[in-house]
Order: C-alpha cells, then structure tokens, then sequence
C-alpha cells in the first residue's frame, strides 16, 4: 500500500509518500519564510496554495509514481494554524475524492513521533517534542500518547523565535540564538519555570528582552536563555523518563536542531542508561513524510473516515488519539 | 448569526470536467462557514459548475471569506491537475 502524506500546518507545505513497508519514495517541502515579522497564518496558507502544484509533482516525480499507484491520502488535521490547516486539508479531499481513494486524518505532533520510531528504530520512547508551534513530553501508556508536560503558554521554538526578533536578529531566530550563545560566557539569572510538570517560558522571554534593553551583553543572554530554557525541558523530560521507567528518550521537532540541547538531552539520557535518539533533521522538521507514514499505520491497523469527518482541528490535542497500532 | 445583509456574493466556477468539479464541490463543502457573525457561506454544484454564496456582515468580512474559499478552490484544482488521472 502507497499513501501521500500532505503537511500543511503552519509554514511548511509539505508531500511525503511511503509504501507500507516504511519506505520514505519522497518526501517534498516548500517552507514559507517571512520577509519580517513572524508567520501570518493568512499568508502561510497563501503559500501552501501556490506552492501545492508544485510539490505534488515534485513529489511523484521523486517516488516515480503515477496517481493510480496512491492507495491512500493522509493529511495533517491538527493542531496548527486555521488558513494553513484548512489549505492543506482542502487539497487531500479533493485528492482522495478524485483518485477515488480512502483518506486518513493525522495528528501533527503524534506523526513526529512515529517517523522517529521509524527511522531510528525506537520502540518506546519519552519523546520531548519542540518546535515553534509545540512543547511536549509526551509517551505512550495504555492505548494513547501521553502528555506528561507540556508548556502553559508559548513554545520554545516560539519563545526563541520572538526573543530575537525583539533584539533585532532575523527570522527564524532559534539558529541566531544558539550561535550568539556559544560565545556568551556569563550566565544571567533569568526565570526558570517549571510548574508540576509543565512550563512556561513567557516570563523568561520578556525577561530576556528587558536584560537586553537593559544593556546586557546579547551573547550572555543568548548562553543564559537557552541554559535556561533547555534546563527546564531536560528537567521535565527526565522526571517522565523515571516515572515511566522507560529505556529510550526521543528528541524531535525544529528546535531538535539546537546542538546545545541536544547535548543536555544526550547526557540526561545516559546518566538514566536509556538510549537516546534524534531523528535528521528532514524528519524532526514538519514534512509529508511524518504525514504519510502515521496515516499508513492508522489505516492499515483498522482507522476509517468519511469525508464529512475530515474536518481539521486547530487545538486536536495528542492525547485524544488512539493509537491502534500499538 | 448574520443579522444585516451587508454585503454579498454568488460566484460561478467552470470547470472543463464535470468529474474535476464534483472533486472540488466535495472538498469545499465542509469548509462552508456555519452562520457566524460575520458570514454565512454556501457552496453548491451544478454538473461542471461550482456556486459560491456568501453573506457578510460586511465588506471586510466578504472579502476575507472570498479570498479564502477562491485559495481553497484553487488549491483543490492544483492538487487534482498535479496527479492527472
């Protein structure tokens, strides 16, 4: 069985196909950046749309395959922005209606989870998810994925992204970040906040740009923000890794691609004797792929949906899947 | 719920296949708004046409829901042109 996966929930437009094997035969995406600001969902989904044509073709070309070949369509249904989620959603329906084939609804957050199982080779891990739309450490336990923390506000990637705009480094800002901190050398005590298990990283942030407005060296705070920030996700990772006695971490989402955290994750993780493991970074970024592969997997393991219940889920929380694969 | 008609809009899609419309009619349909403050709107078809009806509260609120359902038809037509048959 061949399915097309189709991403569209916040700036990446993304065509993944996969063969029920787990064979990734492509994997396309058109990322909309900005020209300032952050992302304005009405412009993203502008993009999707313009660039759609395009990344479909792209895409069979790429797996060499006609549409007859597609035996199913999968599409990220949430969370995510409303124009961007509606878009790619829009496309699948009339994809799956015209190649007369079944279509699949697929959580955004649960699909980087599962393209790391796949690629990777993990079998069970507590997975930290970070990325400028999400902040998650989420593991599986009694039929569903769970949330054991969670951001109560912004998302990292979101905090760092909104520091540096405010300081004046361009978008995304998460890689200005991290190169600025690796020459910082003093550490500024900023809010660290863990809450339970969950977190929060406004204060943090807003605190960060009063530091530099302040005058305090942009590096330090860069090295401080991120010492911080990433303290605080490793805490809660960890905390999740002990209760659940699980023997695997996963590290995944865009701000998978900080070296720093990975670090952090990498040392928590052995102190625990637990594997750890961070997808590339074509698969820990939003793509087709992730889309397609959990599609497959909910379709093959029983998962059916009309057409009327394709209707997309801006707040679809990870926790309100079940998972029939597992 | 729309209490003033303030502003309004039927369009009329063409497409060369009736097949190709049906697709997009099917896909559009569950993007039509339910009765909110500012707009209600209705998608129909008619073998190889598509009808597009919105009411707004106002011009703004006409001109967002047009946009985003002339991106989606858009969308859908790109999308079934890609693959072909």
């Amino acid at each position: 069985m061949i399915c097309l996966g189709i991403e569209g929930t916040a700036h990446t437009f993304g065509i993944g196909i996969v063969d029920s094997r787990g064979n990734i035969l492509a994997n396309v995406t058109k990322t909309y950046l900005p020209k300032q600001g952050g992302i304005h969902p009405r412009e993203a989904a502008q993009f999707h749309a313009a660039n759609a044509k395009t990344a479909l073709v792209e895409a069979l070309k790429s797996a060499k395959l006609k549409a007859r070949d597609i035996d199913l369509v999968a599409f990220s249904a949430g969370p995510g922005l409303g124009p961007c989620l509606r878009t790619a959603a829009t496309a699948a329906r009339a994809l799956a209606c015209w190649l007369d084939v079944p279509i699949i609804s697929v959580n955004h957050c649960i699909a980087h989870i599962e393209i790391g199982r796949l690629i990777e080779g993990a079998k069970d891990p507590v997975t930290l998810y970070v990325s400028g739309g999400n902040t998650q450490v989420i593991a599986f336990d009694a039929g569903r994925y769970r949330v054991f923390g969670e951001t109560l506000d912004i998302p990292i990637g979101n905090c760092l992204d909104v520091f540096a705009r405010e300081v004046g480094l361009p978008h995304p800002g998460g890689p200005q970040v991290e190169r600025l901190a690796r020459e910082g050398e003093n550490y500024i005590p900023l809010p660290y906040v863990v809450k339970g298990m969950d977190l929060s990283f406004s204060g943090l942030m807003t605190e960060a740009v009063r530091k530099y407005k302040d005058g305090a060296d942009l590096r330090d705070i860069c090295f401080s923000l991120q010492e911080t920030a990433f303290a605080a996700l490793v805490e809660v990772t960890e905390r999740a890794l002990a209760h659940t006695e699980k023997r695997e971490v996963m590290l995944t989402g865009g701000v998978a691609a900080n070296q720093r955290l990975r670090e952090m994750m990498r040392l928590m993780a052995e102190e625990h004797g637990a594997r750890f493991y961070v997808p590339p970074r074509e698969f820990c970024q939003d793509c087709g792929a992730n889309i397609a592969w959990t599609g497959l997997l909910a379709y093959t393991h029983g998962a059916r949906q009309r057409l009327e219940e394709t209707v997309v889920r801006q707040r679809w929380r990870t926790d309100e899947v079940d998972i029939l694969w597992r | 719920m729309v209490r003033a008609k303030g502003a309004s809009a039927r369009v009329e899609l063409v497409f060369d296949d009736e097949e190709k419309a049906k697709a997009i009619h099917s896909s559009l349909k569950l993007e039509e708004l339910p009765e909110t403050a500012r707009c209600k709107v209705e998608v129909a078809r008619r073998k190889n046409v598509l009808f597009i009806e919105i009411d707004a509260r106002d011009t703004a609120a006409l001109r967002a829901a047009l946009n985003s359902f002339l991106r989606w038809t858009m969308v859908a037509r790109d999308a079934i042109e890609a693959v072909g048959k």
